[in-house]
Parts: structure tokens; sequence; C-alpha cells
């Protein structure tokens, strides 16, 4: 295309500076937000793997046991007789640092006797130099690298103290871990290898392996290998590969993570319209320019050209701005996306960002693939101008009037469809889908609610403050080609405040309701753990007997907790004493409360709503439970309603867990008090009788207020990205308002020139952009509303499987309201600041 | 002399709901090359829409309308936009010129549309800026000029590309009296040389007067055809 022609267009932001900044920031933002969570995901799953990778070295197969692990028996006889040379025990567990506690650290205790051939990395000095002899030789030794001795402070040959299961323990660092390869480096990070005798004795497992690594060759020795090892494992033990283990334990975080990119597109989605909006003005504007130079022989399509041209110039200008902001925001997000793994599915340290190619590759698709998008209706809109005179601009308002129906009929239609497809459909991508239209819907139904909201307001408006308000309600209709698309933006941008404030608060109050439920003990005692919402780290020996014979106590109540494996993702175990009194703990989603019971005793398991959803099972079906004694199918007798986890939870008698399980530790007790008793003054009493033992000793009260405080620690990503999107919209309307009343300001000119004060002017101004927030107030209350019911009653329930509460909190509708329209008059005040100061003979002159 | 436009019986209506408003009855004109035209009448006459119909900007509903020998309202959006950028130059009553360039910039463009490029198009323009003797405020952007002068960057636009037919809407109808008379001056001189036709539309007397030939529409309908002088 020609030069001059080029120029006429790449000129045009130049003249307008702030109004292309704009959209080039809003754009910028929405691709931050996505590729910031893409990244702080990728790099948690990364960290996972690669320290999964690093400590599993070069093992081919590995063998694990139930929740008591394997019995030492097993590596000897793999040693002696299989005769496999090539196989190392291997303890796990974690410690976190004495200063810093949030700081988690992984414990690898290991035979650096059997080492050699698996992690030659982790055993410098050829298997047995170097520290490595001392970690035979000396007590407490442990070997890490050099970053983590500074971390802690350890010197060589000096104790340096961390916190293993709530209490200090004392280790001397005698060798450090160094490679050249940078990742491995970083993998080794946080990590503390020991001698296995010590790991056992730190970590309560004396006697146990967590798992025995293999490297069993392809061949026909392989072969053989397999074949004499499947005789010899007891039947809780199985062979797994290393990648499978690590695969199963990533996707734990599945639905978190689409969770977080579905909420991170929002800001994407807002960013959308922020482009639309700004090509949109840059069409209105430029209308008798497109009319001349259509006149003068430009053709639609050379147009159309120009204007997606300009238009991608923006697009990648925020794009390559939103990869820089993202990769800033990522490192900032990190900390909550792994704390949030952490609260809730397994442990992963992790301080820095990985920078991989897909998420910066998604983040530019998706910036430029969404740009062109919003550019596509401008663009059309751009190529159709009709040559110069033809439209007028008050016909083509009366033309966008005329086609204000048929787009609310079409808004309509699409929510409908998004209603239908997200009730019929059950899977997330078509809740997506649903969610969109539904939004998408609600955007075209905008302007008729603006017209229809304009024209009640109105007499009230002249009533109350005179002519100028009846002027500014005129304004918004006879200007709706531009009003309607700033208010759908803002409208939107508000609704998902809405929307995500009442599933955040449904969820809090279903939870609430929950805990108050099935929380029943005065006192919990247990095992200081690292994940938050687990409690498998065991009791010590002991407690429950010295517990139960406390004075003043009615019962105490145990519970095992223990991650089952299954053929996907893990499920949580739960084994409890359940009596009578109990049964008013669980709330049933499915099964007859009258028969459950019975059964439970009997044979039967319950499971949770989670499990039953994402493994399609109901009452009457069976769930094959791995155990010590092999495979054992159990029937399921009821479904009850549970919040804890999303992957899911077995219920059995703590009696029937101990036959097949060879596992004689507690993960709590539950102790209950005569109704008169101070439960504060148990706490004490429990925590004064075991003065040395890490315990966790709390209040029915604590331990609900600590729950709740997890709870909202899980939301606090979620409301960050609710704040980004509300920032993203925030600029959104104030670049569209902006453009919007300056494209004005020869009208405002023609005001003051008749007498309009400058303060009037202000009025004016903001009283137009107040209605407008107004409206985008008033439709983002039902929109808000069911965009709440999407995700509260679909798209959680398909994600977690869990039954949510609607909660109905007038406060964050108000809040909603007051928000729009402060954001809107918040955007007219540098308009009306600027017109108000323009003179009038200025503003009267022709461009 | 070769007829340039050539007007046959020309339709014009527009349907408002279920009524039908005509604007334009049977109009039948001619123009031929080095014709200079006043088209005159009252507001609502049917001015406008001819106009357009004339520049390939609107369809005709019925008639023929042949311009430099083409019927242009057999052609379609993208042929009548060819037809327009070579043989058309239009004058607007605000000038219309492009904000973004320059005042040779605004000359250039339609010799570019035209895909007369380099050296050629550069010195076509500025000898088409030093007729309208803007040559020195080549660099300079439209809003830096008077009304005058963009006026006459809007003459040096409309002719540099040399095409058929200038068509001129009101082109002095911004312009104070003096100012008016030397756009018309060198709207005519310029066109006239070249042998171009000249259709003006306007309410002033002054710039019937300058055309060769007067043409009144009244209500749609072509009343009166007569030399300037007549009128």
């Amino acid at each position: 295309m020609m030069r001059v022609l080029w120029l006429s267009t790449l000129r045009w932001p130049l003249r307008r500076p702030w109004q292309a900044l704009l959209a080039i920031v809003g754009v910028a933002m929405g691709v931050a937000v996505v590729i910031a969570i893409d990244i702080a995901n990728e790099s948690a799953r990364r960290a996972f793997l690669l320290s999964t990778a690093t400590v599993t070295g070069r093992a081919t197969d590995q063998l694990t046991g139930g929740p008591n692990g394997i019995p030492e028996e097993v590596f000897r006889r793999i040693r002696v007789d299989v005769g496999l040379r090539e196989s190392a025990p291997v303890v796990e567990g974690y410690a976190t640092s004495v200063t810093t506690p949030t700081h988690t650290l992984q414990i690898l205790g290991i035979d650096p006797l059997s080492e050699a051939p698996f992690r030659p990395e982790l055993t410098p000095g050829n298997g047995l130099g170097g520290g490595v002899a001392q970690l035979l030789t000396q007590p407490d030794a442990v070997l890490m690298s050099r970053g983590t001795a500074t971390v802690l402070g350890a010197t060589l040959g000096q104790p340096v103290y961390v916190t293993i299961a709530g209490a200090r323990q004392a280790m001397v660092l005698v060798g450090l871990l160094e490679t050249n390869d940078a990742a491995t480096q970083r993998a080794l990070d946080d990590l503390l290898i020991t001698d296995i005798s010590v790991a056992q004795r730190w970590l309560g497992k004396v006697g146990q392996l967590d798992r025995i690594d293999l490297i069993i060759p392809t061949d026909a020795r392989g072969a053989a290998v397999r074949t004499q090892l499947a005789t010899i494992l007891p039947p809780g033990v199985r062979m797994t590969t290393p990648t499978q283990r690590a695969q199963s334990t990533t996707e734990m975080t599945a639905s978190f993570e689409i969770n977080l990119n579905a909420l991170s597109l929002l800001a994407l989605v807002v960013g959308m319209f922020l482009i639309y909006n700004t090509m949109t003005f840059a069409v209105v504007q430029r209308r008798p320019l497109l009319g001349t130079l259509r006149c003068l022989g430009v053709s639609q399509g050379e147009i159309a050209r120009l204007m997606l041209v300009e238009g991608s110039v923006i697009a990648v200008l925020g794009t390559a701005l939103g990869i820089g902001l993202g990769i800033g925001l990522a490192q900032l997000l990190l900390g909550l996306v792994a704390r949030t793994i952490n609260d809730i599915y397994f442990v992963v340290t992790v301080n820095t960002i990985t920078l991989t190619f897909w998420p910066l590759f998604k983040g530019v698709v998706l910036g430029l693939l969404a740009s062109l998008v919003a550019l596509a209706i401008p663009t059309w809109e751009a190529a159709r101008t009709p040559p110069r005179t033809v439209l007028r601009r008050s016909s083509y308002e009366e033309q966008t009037r005329r086609l204000v129906p048929v787009l609310g009929w079409l808004g309509l239609a699409s929510m409908l469809f998004g209603g239908v497809v997200m009730w019929q459909i059950p899977f997330i991508l078509a809740s997506y889908v649903g969610l969109l239209a539904l939004t998408l819907g609600a955007a075209m139904v905008t302007p008729v609610a603006t017209v229809a909201v304009m024209a009640l307001v109105r007499p009230l408006a002249v009533r109350l403050f005179g002519l100028i308000a009846g002027m500014a309600v005129r304004d918004v209709v006879t200007s709706l080609s531009r009003t309607a698309v700033a208010v759908a933006a803002l409208m939107i941008a508000v609704a998902v405040t809405i929307a995500v404030g009442l599933m955040v608060a449904s969820f809090r109050l279903t939870v609430v309701d929950w805990l108050t439920t099935t929380i029943r003990a005065d006192v919990f005692v247990s095992a200081p753990a690292i994940t938050a919402n687990r409690l498998d780290t065991p009791l010590p020996a002991g407690v429950y007997d010295k517990v139960s014979a406390l004075p003043g106590i009615d019962r105490v109540r145990r519970y095992r907790s223990t991650m089952l494996p299954t053929d996907t993702t893990p499920v949580m175990q739960i084994a409890l004493d359940v009596t009578e009194a109990d049964h008013a703990a669980f709330l049933w989603a499915e099964g007859d409360p009258a028969q459950i019971w019975p059964a439970f005793n009997r044979d039967a398991i319950i499971i949770s709503e989670p499990l039953a959803l994402r493994h399609r099972l109901h009452v009457g079906d069976t769930f094959t439970m791995r155990t010590d004694r092999g495979d054992v199918a159990m029937p399921i007798v009821g479904v009850f309603y549970d919040y804890g986890t999303e992957l899911g939870v077995v219920m059995q008698p703590i009696e029937r867990y101990q036959q097949f399980f060879d596992d004689p530790h507690l993960s709590s007790l539950g102790v209950y008090l005569p109704a008169d008793a101070d439960s504060e003054a148990m706490v004490a009493t429990i925590r004064d009788q075991f003065p040395t033992t890490a315990l966790l000793v709390r209040s029915n009260r604590t331990l609900r207020e600590s729950s709740v405080a997890i709870l909202d620690r899980t939301f606090a990503i979620t409301n960050v990205l609710q704040l980004l999107a509300t920032i993203v919209a925030f600029v959104g309307i104030f670049a569209a308002l902006t453009a919007m009343q300056l494209e004005r300001v020869r009208e405002f000119g023609m005001l003051r020139a008749i007498g309009l004060d400058p303060r009037q002017l202000w009025q004016l101004v903001l009283s137009e952009t107040g209605l407008m927030g107004l409206v985008a107030g008033l439709v983002a209350l039902p929109v808000g509303t069911a965009m709440a019911w999407a995700l509260i009653f679909v798209i959680n329930r398909i994600s977690f499987g869990w039954t949510l509460q609607f909660a109905f909190e007038p406060h964050i509708y108000l809040n909603a309201l007051v928000t729009a329209i402060v954001a809107a008059l918040l955007a007219g005040i540098v308009p009306a600041w600027r017109i108000a100061r323009v003179a009038p003979a200025l503003a009267l002159r022709e461009e | 002399m070769s007829m340039i436009v050539d007007l046959r019986n020309v339709e014009k209506w527009y349907d408002e709901g279920t009524t039908r408003r005509q604007v334009l009855h049977g109009v039948d004109m001619h123009i031929v090359a080095g014709e200079r035209v006043a088209l005159v009448g009252k507001s609502g006459s049917g001015k406008s829409s001819l106009l357009n119909i004339i520049s390939g900007i609107d369809y005709a509903n019925a008639g023929d309308v042949i311009i430099g020998g083409s019927d242009i309202n057999q052609l379609s959006e993208a042929a009548r936009t060819q037809f327009r950028r070579k043989h058309v130059g239009f004058v607007f009553q605000f000038y219309n010129l492009v904000p973004t360039l320059t005042v040779l910039e605004n000359v250039l463009l339609p010799l570019e549309l035209n895909g007369i490029m380099g050296t050629t198009a550069h010195t076509r323009a500025m000898q088409m800026l030093d007729q309208v003797g803007l040559a020195d405020r080549a660099a300079t952007a439209p809003d830096r000029l008077s009304g005058g002068e963009q006026q006459r960057v809007a003459v040096a636009r409309a002719l540099v590309h040399d095409p058929l037919l200038v068509l001129a809407d009101e082109p002095t109808g911004n312009l104070d009296s003096d100012t008016g008379e030397q756009i018309l001056q060198l709207l005519t001189h310029l066109t006239g040389a070249a042998g171009r036709a000249l259709l003006m539309v306007t309410h002033s007397r002054e710039v019937a007067a300058s055309a060769d030939r007067v043409v009144r529409i009244q209500a749609g309908h072509l009343v009166d055809d007569a030399t300037g002088v007549q009128l």
C-alpha cells in the first residue's frame, strides 16, 4: 500500500498519544496477567519435576509402599534374593528453616553405599569421598548446596538448626553439593542429603523406607528381575516408574491451574474490550477522514488494512510490554501460587520463576489473537464508512439506535445459549464457552438497558438537578455508539467483581457451615505438618494413651489420614472412630443415613462428593483400595459433603484400616469434654503433658479459625487477579470516557460561548460519566449474579466437585454499584478538567 | 468536445418505513470536457444527491449515469472506488484535508492512489502546489494554514492526478468573499486550462456567475439550464 496513505493512519496515534498509550497498557495488562499465572504455575510444576528428577536420579523403576512405607527387609531381599545390586533405599521428608518457617527444605535420606549408580551429583567424590564418607561416620551429618547453606547460615563442621515436624533438630554440614549444570544446581537448592538411618530417626520412620529406587535393564535379565521381584514383594508394595509418580502428583493441581488460568483470561477479555473500545473510538473520531479517503478513491479493503495495521501496532506493543510486565508479575504471584499448592496439594519449594517457551508463546498468541478479534468489528465499521457525507453523524447514531433492539434480542439469545450450554454440557470447556456467551450477551443487552435507564432517570434528573442534568441524560443516549461500548466494558468488569465476590463469599459460607458441622471435638491434637490441609504426619507414639488417660475427658476420637495412590491422582484416606454421637457431623449428598452407619461399621466405606463426581461413583458401587493386603474392593454406602480437598476422601473405621494397612500410627485426636469444661484449659493441660514433643494442640475455635485462615489464603491469588482485572477495566473506562469527552470539545466550547461556566461544564461531564457508571453498575448486578451462579454451581462443581450454598451478600452488590459510579466519575475528572480549562474560542476552532 | 457527464432519466428515492421519498425525478444532464457548470437550488432540492450519484458515492435507483463513457451505476462498489480514484477530483466546503499529512503529502495522496510514486509524483505535486501558490508551505501541517490556504491545497489535491471531472461542493461556502473569489478563479482557471469538466454545487450567485452554464434543480427536477451571465 502507498506510503502516504500509511502515514495518514500511522500518524494518528501520535496526535492522541495518551489514547494509544492507554490501549497499549490495557492489552499489556491483560497479557501480563495471563502469562504471569502461566509462568508461576509452570515454574512451580517444573521446580517440582526437577527436584523429583534430581532425587530420582537414574532410577528406571520405584517401589512404593502404603502409608507406613516399605519394611527395610524388602530392600535386603532385593539385594540378596533377587541379586539386584542397582537398588537404593530412600527416606524422604520435609523440614523448615528455623529463621524463616515458610522456607521448606526437602530431606533425602540415602544409603551412600548404594547411591553411586543413581544420583552421582548427590554423592560427590566418587560415592565415598569428600563429605559422603562423613555422612556415614558423623552423627546428624548433612550435605546441602552452597545456596542452602547460605540461607540457613550453615558453615562446614558447625551445627545448624531446622524444624522437623515442629521440633528443632540440629544437623552438621559436612559437604557442599555442587554441579556445573545450572538447572540441576537449582534443584539441589533446599535439599538436605543425609544418611538413611539419620533421616529415619529424624522423621520417625525407623525400620521403614519410603521407596526403593531400581535400575532394571530392558533386556532379558531385566525381565527376569521383574519376575523375581513380583514373587518377593509384599502385597502393599507396588512398582511404578518415576515419571508416573511425578505425573500423578502434578495432576493434583490441574483444577487449581485451570481455574487460575480462567480467571487470568478474564483480565484478557477485559483487555479485549479495551482494544475494541480504543479502535471503535479511533473509527468514530476518524469517520470524516475515512469518508474523505473513500471519496478520493481509497477502497474498503485498503481502509480495513489501515485500521488492522494500526490496531496490530497497538497489539504488538501491548503484547511486548505485557510479556515484560508478566515476567515481573509472575515473580510476585509465584509466592501465592506456591503457598496455595503447599497448603492444599503437595510440598514444593520454589523461589524463582523459570522462563519457558510455552507461557511466553501463549501470551504472544493470546495477546495478538485477542487484539485481532477485538479489532474485527471496528475494522469492519471503518471499511464500510460511506464516502464523505452520505451518512452524517446524526444518521449514524440513528442507525445505531435502530440496532439497539436487535442487539438486545441477540444478547438475550446469547445469554440463553450460554445458560443452556452450561446447564446441559458438564465439561469445563463447555462451561467456559457458556460463561463467555453469557458475558458477551450481557454486553449486547447493555445498550437497551442504557436507553431504558436513561428514560427512567431523565424526569427525575431534570427535576432535581435542572436542565444540565437533563442534557447529560440525553447525551448518553444520543451518543449511544460510543457510550454503550464504554458502559458495557465497565459493566463486565463490575460483574466479574460481583461474581468473584459472591463465589468467594459462597465458598466461605459453605466451608464455615461445614466446619461448624464437622468439627465437633473440643480439642484437637495433631503433629505439625508441612501441607496445611493434611494430617499425614503421624503423632508420636504414646500420645493417644496419655491423652485418653487425662482426667476431665469424655472420650478421645482417633483419626488416621494418609494419601492413597490410585490409577490417576491420589485420594485422601481417613480412618476414624465413629460413634452414634458423631453421626450428625456428616451431611449426605447420597445415601440413607439409617443404612449408612450399620454398613460402614460392617464392611462399607463412605466417600466424599468430589471423589464421587471425579470417579463417577455412587452408592452401591465399589471403590478399590490399594492396601498392604493387596487390592480390596469396598462397597460405597454413602456420599458426604466435604470441602477439605477436591482430590476426594475415602472414609472407613480405624479398626478396619489397621486390618488392611500395617500402619499403627494416628494422625490426630479429637478430644471431647463435658459440656461445661474449659477447652482452652484442656489445651494447656495437654501441652503440659508433652513438654518436649512437637504437638499442635488446638481448641475447636482455634482450629476453625485456622481452617478459615487457610481458606482465605487460598483465595488470596483470586483476589489479586480480581483486582488486576478491575484495574484493566478501569484503564479501559478511563480511556473510553476521556476519548469520548475530549472528542466533544467543540460542542463544549459552544456551550461555554453561550454562557455555561466551567463549574457547569464539570457538572455536565461528571453527570454524564456518573450516569454511565450507574447503568454499568445496575446492569452488572443481575449479570454478576448470573456469572456467580455459573461459577458456583457449574464451574466449581465440574472443577472441584463441590456443592456450594449461594451466599447472597448485599454489601457485595452495594460495593459493586458504588465502584461502578466512582470509577466512572474518576474517569470523568480528567476530561472535565481539561474541557473546563479550554478557552471557548479555541474549542470552537475547526480542526 | 467529448461528453464527460451524461445523465439519462436518473431517479433517486429513499424508502423510509412504509413511505418513499423521491429526491430526483428523471434527471437528464450533460457536461462536456472543459465545461464549467454550477448546480444551484434550495436546501433539500436534491443537489447533494445528484452530486453523490455523479461522483459514484451513491447509486441512482433508475436511469443511466455515464461518466467518461462508463455507466458507473452498473459498477460494483470496488469498481466505483477505482473510478473515483482515477477520474474524479473533489473540493469540499470544509476542505477535508487529512490532518495527519503535510500539505505536500495531501497532494501526493491521489497520485500514490493511482500508482504514481517517487520523483514523478513529487515533482507533479510540487508543480501543483506552485500553481496554487503554496510550494513554500509544502512541509506544513494543514491545521497551520488559513481557511483559504487549506482550500487551495484541496484544489491542488483535486487536480493533481488529472481527473476527467472535478466536483466542488460549496467550494467557497466557508470563506470570505475575497478569498472565495481567489479560490474560484484558481478552480476555474486550472480546470479550464486542462480541459476538465467542473461541476460546482453552490448557493452563491458569484460562483454561479463564474460558470459557463448554470443548472437549477427544484424538488428533484432540473428546471433551468442557462449560462452564468444569463442567470
